[in-house]
This record gives C-alpha cells, sequence and structure tokens, in this order.
C-alpha cells in the first residue's frame, strides 16, 4: 500500500511538471487512464491463482486493515464517488420538500456500515462460508434457499453492475476521448485481467491500490479547492466559511425579477408538455405541420443547415412511434421540474420541517442502511479475514475511509456552488465564464443552459447541470491545475472498477457455485469449479458491458434501486437466521421471495416506461407518496412478517 | 449455544464448520439503538429547521458520520472471550 500510495505521488508530481511544461491535457488525461489499468491488470497478473481457497475468499488471511481498504473501494462505487457531489449540489441537503435531499443519501450510505459490524460481519466469517447463497443454504439446511439466494444476489448484483460499467464508460471516454462504447471495453479489460486472473486474492489487492487512489484523488483535490477559495487546506472550514455568502447570494437570487420570468416561462412550457401528453396524436400532428412551415422557412431564407436540423429535431417530427414521443415529452417536463423545483442554495425557502420530503428521506436511510448492511458483494468481504473479529474491525476501518471520502465530497458541493452562484448566474450569455464554455461544448456535456425568458442573461433556473458526473468538471469550474481532472478521473474510475470487480465475482460464483454445481455436478473437483467460475465472470462482464452501452442509464436511480432490493431480499432472512432459532426454510423462502416480491413490484409499477406501456398514474401507484427508490420500505418489514409468520406456522404444523 | 443444522456433505464444501444462532449480543444492540437515536434525531433536527444551512453542513454532513465511526469502532470491539479466538 505504501508503494502505490508514493507511486501515485510520484506520478502525480511528473504530470504537474508535464502539465507546467505545456504537455497537452489530453496526453496527461490518457496517461492517468492507461496508467491506472495497467497497474490494475499487473497486479491481476502477480496475483494469479487457481487455488479454491485462494480464488473464492483470497485465502481466509487478508489482514483487517486491507480488508477494510478493499471493502470501502468496493463500496465507493461511481454513483458515490463521482455522483454524491452533484447530487448534494443540486438537490441541497434536506431536498425540495417532496423528495430526499442529498443528506439522506450520505446518512445511509455511512451507517450502514454500523449494521454491517454489529450484526453480519463476525457471524459471516465464523461460518467459514464461500458465497452468501452457500451460507443461507447450509443454514437452513436447504437447496431451495440457496437457490432462490443466489437468484436474488444475482438480481441485486447485475442491476448494480451494469451502472458501474455505465460509470467506467463516463470516465474513461471523457478521458481518453474514445467513443463511450470503446471507453466501456477498454476498462473492463483491466477489471477482467484483475478478477478473472486472480479471483479474490486479486480483487483484494487492486482494491486496497483502488483505496489508495480514491482516497488521495479526493482528498487532494478538495484541499486545492479548499486553498483556492479561502487560502488553506482545511476543506470543512473553508466550506463553512463560503456558506453564509452562498446563502445570501441565493436569496438574491430567489427574489430577482429575472429569475421569477424565466420561472414563469418554464411553468407555462410544463403546462403545454402536460397537454401535449394528454392528447399525444393530435399535439403530434399541431407540431409536425408546425415544423413542416419553419423548414419551409428557413430554406426560403437560405437559414445554415445548423438551423434547419435544429427544427427536425424536434421529437414530434423525429420520433416515429407515439409511445416514445410522450416519453420524450415526459423527459422533457421532468428536466423543466427539476430546473425549477431544485433549491438555489441548499434548501428550498418557506419550506416546512415535517412533509412528504422528510419521510422520503427516513425511508431512503433505511433502505441505503439495510442495502449496505445487506449487499452481496459487501457481505462476502467478511470471509476474506482471519477471524471474525479481524472481519468486525475491518468494517471499522471501511467505514473510517468512506466517511473521509465523503466529507470531501460534502464540501465540496458546498465550494463548488459558490462558483456556480458568483461566476454563472447572472453571466452574459455570449459572455460566459471560460469553464461555463468548455463543460457545455465537451463531447461529455456536464452542463447545459438555455435562455428562456430570452433575456440574454443565465438564471439559476436557465442552468442545467448533469449531477452523475459533474465533479469530473471541478478542476475547470474551480481554476486549478488540469492535472487534477486526470487525478479525479483516475479516482472516478478507480472507484467504478472496483465496486465492478466485487460485483463481477459475486455474479459469476454464484452462478457457478450457488446454481450450477449445487444442481448439476455437486462432487465435481476444486479446479473445474475455479474455471468455470472464471468463464462466467467474463462472460457475465461482456454482456454487462452490452447492456450498459445500449441502454443509457440514470447511476444513481439503479444504484439506489438496488439498495432497496438487496435490503428487502437479504435482511430479514439475514437477521432472523443469524439470531432467532425459530426461522426455519419455509420462513427464509418466504422472507427472501415476498421482500423481493413487494420492492421489483414497488420500483416497477412506478417506472415511467411501465407506467406508459400500461396506462397508470402516479396517483394510484405511489404509496403515501414514497419514492420508487424507496421500494425497500415495503419489502423489508413484509419479509420480516412473512419469514416470522412462515416459520411459526410450520413449526406448529410440525 | 444453539447449533442450527448443517447441510450433507455435497451441500456445503466446509461441512466442518457449524453456523451458530444466537441472541444478539448486548453491546451490538445498544450500538443499533445508538444509530437508530443518532440519525432520526440528526434528520430531524435537520428537518425541523429546514433553514439552518450551517447547522445541516456541519453536523448531518460532517459530524454525524465520525460518530458513526466512532459508535462502529465501540459496538464491534469484543466483549465476549471468543470472540478474540
Amino acid at each position: 500500500m505504501r508503494v502505490s500510495f508514493a507511486s501515485l505521488v510520484v506520478l502525480t508530481l511528473l504530470l504537474f511538471l508535464a502539465d507546467f511544461a505545456g504537455v497537452p491535457k489530453a496526453y496527461v488525461n490518457g496517461f492517468f487512464l492507461v496508467a491506472s489499468i495497467i497497474g490494475y491488470a499487473v497486479i491481476g497478473l502477480f496475483c494469479r491463482t487457481t487455488a479454491p481457497e485462494e480464488y473464492f475468499v483470497a485465502g481466509r488471511r487478508v489482514s483487517a486493515p486491507l480488508n477494510g481498504m478493499a471493502t470501502a473501494a468496493d463500496w465507493i462505487s461511481a454513483a458515490s464517488f463521482i455522483g454524491l457531489t452533484g447530487l448534494l449540489l443540486s438537490d441541497g441537503f434536506v431536498g425540495d420538500g417532496e423528495h430526499p435531499g442529498g443528506l439522506a443519501y450520505l446518512l445511509g450510505w455511512t451507517g450502514g456500515f454500523c449494521l454491517l459490524g454489529f450484526l453480519f460481519a463476525g457471524k459471516l466469517n465464523r461460518s467459514q462460508s464461500i458465497t452468501i447463497p452457500e451460507f443461507l443454504g447450509r443454514r437452513f439446511d436447504s437447496a431451495a434457499v440457496r437457490w432462490f439466494a443466489a437468484w436474488g444476489a444475482i438480481l441485486c448484483s447485475s442491476i448494480y453492475l451494469v451502472a458501474q460499467i455505465y460509470g467506467i464508460g463516463l470516465v474513461a471516454s471523457m478521458l481518453s476521448g474514445l467513443t463511450f462504447e470503446l471507453g466501456v471495453f477498454l476498462a473492463l479489460g483491466g477489471v477482467l485481467l484483475c478478477s478473472f486472473l486472480g479471483g479474490m486474492r486479486a480483487v483484494t489487492w487492486t482494491q486496497g491500490v483502488q483505496c489508495v487512489v480514491i482516497v488521495v484523488s479526493m482528498l487532494a483535490l478538495c484541499v486545492a479547492v479548499s486553498f483556492k477559495t479561502q487560502g488553506h487546506p482545511f476543506f470543512t472550514v473553508a466550506a463553512a466559511q463560503s456558506l453564509p455568502q452562498i446563502q445570501a447570494r441565493a436569496k438574491q437570487i430567489e427574489v430577482d425579477p429575472a429569475e421569477q420570468s424565466t420561472r414563469e416561462v418554464i411553468s407555462l412550457r410544463m403546462s403545454n408538455l402536460d397537454a401535449k401528453i394528454a392528447d399525444p396524436v393530435y399535439a403530434r400532428e399541431i407540431e409536425r405541420q408546425a415544423v413542416v412551415r419553419q423548414v419551409a422557412r428557413a430554406k426560403a431564407d437560405n437559414a445554415p443547415l445548423r438551423e434547419i436540423q435544429k427544427f427536425e429535431s424536434n421529437p414530434a417530427w423525429r420520433e416515429p412511434s407515439v409511445d416514445r414521443l410522450v416519453g420524450a415529452w415526459q423527459s422533457e417536463r421532468v428536466m423543466l421540474a427539476e430546473a425549477i423545483y431544485r433549491p438555489v442554495g441548499f434548501q428550498v425557502p418557506y419550506l416546512e420541517g415535517w412533509n412528504q420530503g422528510w419521510l422520503n428521506s427516513l425511508a431512503l436511510v433505511f433502505c441505503l442502511m439495510l442495502g449496505t448492511a445487506a449487499l452481496p458483494h459487501i457481505l462476502v468481504r467478511s470471509y476474506t479475514t482471519a477471524t471474525p473479529v479481524d472481519a468486525e474491525r475491518s468494517v471499522v476501518w471501511a467505514l473510517g475511509i468512506i466517511v473521509l471520502v465523503y466529507l470531501c465530497a460534502s464540501s465540496l458541493a458546498v465550494l463548488l456552488k459558490s462558483f456556480v452562484l458568483t461566476e454563472l448566474v447572472g453571466a452574459h450569455m455570449d459572455q460566459l465564464p471560460e469553464w461555463a464554455d468548455r463543460l457545455k461544448l465537451r463531447k461529455l456535456a456536464l452542463l447545459s443552459i438555455q435562455d428562456y425568458n430570452q433575456d440574454g442573461i443565465v438564471q439559476f433556473a436557465d442552468i442545467r447541470l448533469f449531477n452523475d458526473y459533474l465533479v469530473l468538471g471541478v478542476p475547470e469550474i474551480t481554476h486549478i491545475s488540469a492535472v487534477f481532472t486526470g487525478l479525479l478521473a483516475a479516482g472516478a474510475l478507480a472507484a467504478a472498477l472496483s465496486t465492478a470487480d466485487g460485483l463481477l465475482l459475486t455474479i459469476s460464483n454464484a452462478l457457478a457455485q450457488d446454481l450450477y454445481f449445487q444442481t448439476t455436478a455437486p462432487d465435481a473437483p476444486p479446479l473445474r469449479r475455479v474455471m468455470l467460475s472464471k468463464i462466467l465472470l467474463m462472460v457475465v462482464a461482456l454482456l454487462a458491458a452490452w447492456f450498459a452501452t445500449n441502454r443509457p442509464v440514470s447511476i444513481l436511480f439503479w444504484v439506489t434501486c438496488a439498495f432497496s432490493l438487496a435490503a428487502s431480499t437479504f435482511f430479514p432472512v439475514m437477521l432472523l437466521g443469524l439470531y432467532w432459532r425459530g426461522m426455519n426454510r419455509v420462513g427464509a423462502l418466504l422472507a427472501m421471495g415476498s421482500g423481493l416480491s413487494m420492492s421489483l413490484y414497488y420500483i416497477a409499477v412506478n417506472h415511467p416506461w411501465v407506467q406508459m406501456r400500461l396506462q397508470l398514474h402516479s396517483v394510484d401507484t405511489v404509496w403515501w407518496g414514497m419514492d420508487p427508490v424507496c421500494a425497500g420500505v415495503f419489502g423489508v418489514p413484509t419479509g420480516l412478517l412473512l419469514g416470522f409468520l412462515g416459520s411459526k406456522l410450520t413449526s406448529f404444523k410440525n | 449455544m444453539h447449533q442450527a443444522p448443517i447441510a450433507p456433505a455435497s451441500e456445503a464444501p466446509n461441512p466442518s464448520t457449524t453456523i451458530d444462532v444466537t441472541a444478539l449480543p448486548a453491546r451490538s444492540l445498544w450500538g443499533v439503538a445508538g444509530l437508530v437515536v443518532l440519525t432520526v434525531g440528526s434528520m430531524g433536527l435537520a428537518w425541523r429547521f429546514p433553514d439552518a444551512t450551517l447547522l445541516h453542513f456541519l453536523w448531518v454532513a460532517q459530524a454525524v458520520p465520525v460518530l458513526y465511526f466512532f459508535l462502529a469502532w465501540w459496538g464491534t470491539r469484543p466483549s465476549r472471550p471468543h470472540d478474540v479466538s
């Protein structure tokens, strides 16, 4: 670890020198990408193994600090490393009164490790199992429980994995200038070399190094931005110093007549969209006629091709299917609603404390905490230490590292907000700050600005920040060296790759160990088990990459759904199974099945695509105003209740 | 200590170890209670005073995660003699 830290520092210093010497930024960024991937692949090569104990559980002798670092890297995903700062910046701390704010994510993602340490880590280690489904199968002496748990683990991990690979593609394409698809496959090569050759042993060492990269990149960035804004390295203090100015500026913006007029224009557009969505066939005809007239006029005036293409990009002209057209209008409406409902500062003005947002925030914290404690790829790390005490200590190490990264992320959100409010809001559309122009025009745009009220001035509601990956633009926004872009992207890549590594191993081991060998070849020799796991790992990685390149996803949404699903599927059965002697296999199956079904149903029935297909309305499908990502708030109690009742009833019968 | 039955050898790759089903240790129970109180209390404070942004940042976003760390450290300290073995 010391070597990796020293190498990273030396590499960064060398690249600082290269930056000062005028080496193009693309080369500096590209170097970070290539060096990272090669480094991880080399570790995979050095740690290659075919011994089952090494491949599946790293020999069960990983020390608590290293296991903690690996767990932290495994856990800090693209969503939390790249997305949390953008989320806090955009949604504020306590939300908009209806949806959860950024604080809910922060507390849920950290508090879950307390539950993991208190409830599960030591007990799992003591069981000496290899996978979570195997552990449950042994606990309840049931192949059916193991089979069901394997599918649950595959489902939760696959959703999470696609979101990670999407994140890998974003970062790799941003660093290398390659297309998104090529970026995905390039970075995936690094993941595969590592986890394919060395399994858990290689993944543990790689994740240890990735943890160093994640922490150093986040800390270095935060310290640099703190220096830039307040002249000292204490980022928490710098953020606290900036907050009063941000609040004063936010109040000024909120009462600005130009801001009000922008919001009125946006509200009017939303009403128009509502009317179109209500009668899409008629609206499409009217829009198409308007486009025909606009294009004819533009051609008659010899307008540039770009202007004609702009008219033709109207979804009513472009989309042949009414369903897709309605989908496009709904997406536009969501984007407009975000523009006017998100807070200018860190909270919406005149917010009443006890509102739907409070309930949603509590529900989200519940789902994220229980999900963190029940994610199979995190739980499996408890098997790799020598003793139960080490497993519990490693959870504390992991939490310490994660807390450090999150302290940076929340401070960064505050510091970044001051740049947006002071430099961008109020600027002339034709004299934007240099960074805004750059972020707008990048292949992977981090920002878009539309002058809704046509006054030539940027208002807050005109700005759309792409939260999922906005943090990648921090060095440009805050005017610090371009080397930080590469360093930050290396950190983001490490976060996404490390999580993808852990998820791939979990999925392939569930497929090979818990499904194939359990049912088809229970007496298969160990070498065959390892080889099949490796082959399945490659197949799963390629499938996930293909899925990610075909379907753009919101990283944060799907990651949060994965937490709800994991909490509903595994938390009730683990809790009752480990601490209640009366829990039996019927109860276990009922707990997993009902929890998973309930959460899946709630997420699916509230998804816009499903609602459009089945002609459903949110008013009928949303229960007590709960966001779909909080599905676990229904799934976990259902699983606990049915697990308890199922066990009680069958034990009476017996 | 009550032991749950273990699976047959074909199903369990390492059948020499058993899975123990015990009551939740007192320290863990107190840890979970502390986690609930700290989380709900801090969120209640933040949502009760939605305009107090500095409080949200310093207490909920910065101090509470650090307190979680100390809580996890305290709650996972070995309290049973066989834990350290």
